[in-house]
């Protein structure tokens, strides 16, 4: 503590302070700039957009691109799909993930190291997108929404990241668990997942981004557009404006979507997710470094 | 629910037809929209379509490939590697002999119904498109500002170019204008400013003919000339400096901006920036013109498309019998009838459109999600034998000259003689080949290499397979000639 107080009182730390803020407050400038300008943009005139490079603040206020969206029932049919998927998507991973890396963890489980090794190779190895499309079309799941969830309800990396974790509980709980008369399936319950209430905030957090942000997965089961996902949508509307370079038109123009629409289509793709952070914040910075820090 | 339909898909007469199509705009049209119900109406089937974001297509179209469960007609936006691949294997019914069958698509032009066969093999009715799009644009306040003409010739051209840059066309008193805007672009020979200029200065398109065999066109002499003209544009600075670089999506911004002054490209860009100057100043009405064509060293010359964009295919595996892929094509035949046709480019009318005294006007100006009901349903459209839906008459001079360009520009046009030949060497090395010369042709403009650089790329090029490119080329020329 002395240290750093005297450290500030010199001049060359105080140097040193002044470029830290400088250099820190320059990198935080440059991560929420463009958010402050896809979110004004938003709200701006077309005409703005076009004449002016970067602002933060339009010059007229207006709310047609969010009119416009919310008066289609593209968007907000999509926003309900992916509402649906990620929220029962993330219940199946977490279920499945945690059911599975629990017995994992315990050693006298039979045939554990095989199971693990199976688990490892597949993360080095997949079948490919093809060999995927096909089972999930065999198991009837094209054009579900189940084709979204079931093919990635574990994730392996996640998988190892829990069973090391579960591996560090100290036994000792686990033995009074069952001299008190508790199951195998009571201590999970009752002493394994509440103890793990970190973990499970953090890797709930990494499965709902997961599929909030996948549009692949539905590009390739999902068929009938009444389906899709707000992030198949979002990318349809923010990738046509480069079309009209590459593709063969007619004397009818091809009209790009408007940039305005654009920009609110992204503050409306982004904003769902965004509210999650905060209520998972306190529990994420302890579940990151969990299962990274021995005893 | 989804597999019992797509199981029994292959059976029988068809009374439902499915679809595969690019989706080009933000919205599909639903299961109810109006002009898709009027279209089933008119077509007498129940239309399905599968919609797949354009950006992603061609994965799409391999994978429902490989699965084996098609669609009874497909969308084929080029002929990729992915496609070809699938036309060899036997994937798609060969339609040369049936379409004399049909009142529309018997009338189909031979010229580009050869341009979209693989070989000489017709394998997808082609999707008409305008043959002549390129010009180039300018904003013609600015030619006043510094007391030119419009430019006819490549020495104009220049002049104009220059003065963009130096005579303070936008009178702010600084020097913070240029002349043509370039962006980035992906292949040889499929519009690029340069693709275009070249054409203009006297090259052949991607092929030349010399005593009656393929020479590629990046060894002719022309060529040269028109490549040391751009490195002469990028020397004086009168191109954007970040061409290599620039996104395409942002090829407008500077001219609306009033930064450039010119851009080579298609008619309906011209169109894009004159209403997003009009919607940002209204005084800036009729600000922006086009030139169909500079003259050059060979006369006046454009660069003309291939006629068409895509075709639209019959896989057997879904199509099984020939009665079966008769139905498909009476399907396909009545979609370019002048009611189809304006179903699917116009929507219904009194809905999307009204006709008074035989004037069209739109409905869907300030309604996007009108126009979304029939947009899309024009990716299956093939206007067969002509476009018959209406287009709002513009009483603007640039949409006339739009319209002029387009008959000038069917006399003048330079084809590249090699469109329907489609080489092996080509699908497997074509696009390292292409990048060879597409390097090569940035580094010379800016400078990094000389000619005789371009000469070691050129042999470079031969050696990696272009020698073996054109042998294969020329072999099929001959025995498609």
């Amino acid at each position: 503590m002395a240290e750093i107080h005297t450290m500030h009182n010199t001049k060359a730390g105080r140097v040193f302070d002044v470029c830290n803020i400088l250099f820190l407050g320059g990198v935080g400038a440059i991560t929420i700039l463009p958010f402050l300008y896809i979110i004004a943009g938003s709200f701006a005139t077309e005409a703005e957009l076009a004449q002016r490079s970067f602002f933060i603040f339009p010059k007229t206020f207006t709310l047609d691109a969010y009119k416009y969206v919310f008066s289609t029932p593209t968007f907000l049919r999509s926003m309900g799909v992916s509402i649906f998927i990620t929220v029962v998507g993330t219940a199946v991973q977490l279920f499945f993930t945690f059911t599975m890396a629990y017995p994992l963890a315990k050693r006298h489980v039979k045939g554990r190291n095989l199971l693990l090794n199976l688990v490892i190779f597949s993360m080095l190895f997949s079948g490919g997108m093809i060999p995927t499309y096909l089972v999930v079309k065999s198991l009837g799941l094209l054009d579900t929404y189940w084709a979204l969830i079931l093919p990635m309800a574990i994730n392996p990396f996640n998988l190892i990241i829990i069973k090391n974790f579960f591996q560090q509980l100290p036994r000792e709980l686990e033995e009074s668990a069952k001299i008190d008369g508790c199951s195998e399936i009571g201590v999970f319950w009752r002493i394994a997942l509440p103890l793990s209430k970190p973990v499970i905030a953090t890797f709930a957090l990494f499965y709902a981004v997961g599929i909030w942000n996948d549009f692949f997965h539905a590009l390739l089961y999902i068929n009938d557009s009444a389906k899709w996902p707000l992030q198949m949508v979002l990318r349809q509307v923010t990738i046509l404006s480069d079309l009209t370079a590459t593709n063969g038109d007619t004397m009818q123009n091809a009209v790009p979507p408007e940039q305005g629409i654009k920009l609110a289509v992204i503050v409306i793709a982004t904003l769902p997710i965004l509210a999650v952070y905060p209520f998972l914040q306190k529990h994420f910075a302890k579940g990151m470094l969990i299962g990274s820090v021995k005893g | 629910c989804s597999h019992s339909e797509t199981s029994n898909s292959a059976s029988g007469s068809k009374d439902t037809i499915k679809i595969m199509a690019p989706l080009l705009s933000p919205e599909s049209p639903s299961d109810k929209s109006p002009s898709l119900k009027a279209l089933e109406k008119y077509t007498g089937k129940e239309i399905k379509v599968t919609w797949v974001p354009d950006s992603s297509y061609n994965d799409k179209f391999n994978i429902v490939m490989a699965s084996g469960e098609m669609p009874h007609a497909i969308v084929i936006k080029d002929k990729s590697a992915g496609f070809i691949k699938s036309v060899k294997a036997g994937a798609f019914w060969e339609l040369s002999p049936y379409l004399k069958d049909y009142k529309n698509l018997s009338q189909a032009d031979e010229k580009i119904l050869k341009n979209s066969s693989v070989n000489g093999e017709v394998y997808g009715i082609y999707r008409t498109r305008d043959l002549i799009r390129a010009c180039m644009i300018i904003r013609t306040d600015w030619l006043k500002n510094v007391g030119l003409d419009m430019p006819e010739t490549l020495d104009d051209f220049y002049e104009v170019l220059k003065a963009f840059k130096e005579k303070d066309p936008d009178g702010n008193g600084k020097d913070d204008t240029y002349g043509m805007v370039v962006p980035k672009w992906m292949g040889l020979g499929n519009g690029s400013p340069w693709d275009v200029l070249q054409i203009w200065f006297g090259a052949p398109n991607r092929y030349g003919v010399e005593n009656g065999k393929l020479i590629p066109d990046f060894t002719t002499k022309e060529y040269m000339d028109a490549l040391t003209f751009f490195k002469k544009l990028y020397d004086e600075g009168l191109i954007n400096k970040d061409f290599a670089v620039m996104d395409s999506a942002k090829w407008n911004d500077p001219v609306v901006k009033g930064k450039a002054g010119v851009i080579v490209d298609t008619g309906s860009r011209a169109s894009q920036i004159q209403s997003a100057m009009e919607e940002a100043d209204e005084s800036n009405k009729d600000i922006i013109d086009i030139v169909g064509s500079l003259e050059g060293p060979n006369g006046k010359r454009t660069f003309p498309t291939s006629g068409y964009s895509g075709m639209i295919t019959i896989p057997k595996s879904s199509v099984k019998t020939e009665k079966e892929l008769k139905e498909v094509l009476s399907f396909l035949d009545k979609m370019n009838d002048k009611e189809a046709q304006i179903l699917t480019n116009n929507g219904v009318k009194g809905r999307n459109y009204e006709l008074k005294d035989g004037v069209f006007t739109s409905l869907e100006k300030n309604n996007k999600s009108l126009l979304y009901e029939h947009e899309g349903l024009a990716q299956f459209s093939m206007s067969i034998p002509k476009s018959e839906y209406y287009i709002e008459d513009q009483k603007t001079k640039l949409f006339q000259h739009r319209k002029d360009i387009i008959t000038e520009g069917e006399k003048i046009a330079v084809f590249n003689p090699a469109e329907s030949l489609v080489s092996d060497v080509y699908t497997q090395k074509g696009a390292q080949l292409d990048n060879i010369i597409l390097d090569a042709r940035t580094q010379f403009i800016i400078g990094e290499i000389d000619e005789k650089g371009f000469d070691d790329a050129v042999e470079l090029w031969k050696k990696s397979g272009g020698n073996e490119l054109m042998k294969d080329l020329n072999k099929l020329y001959q025995s498609s000639k």
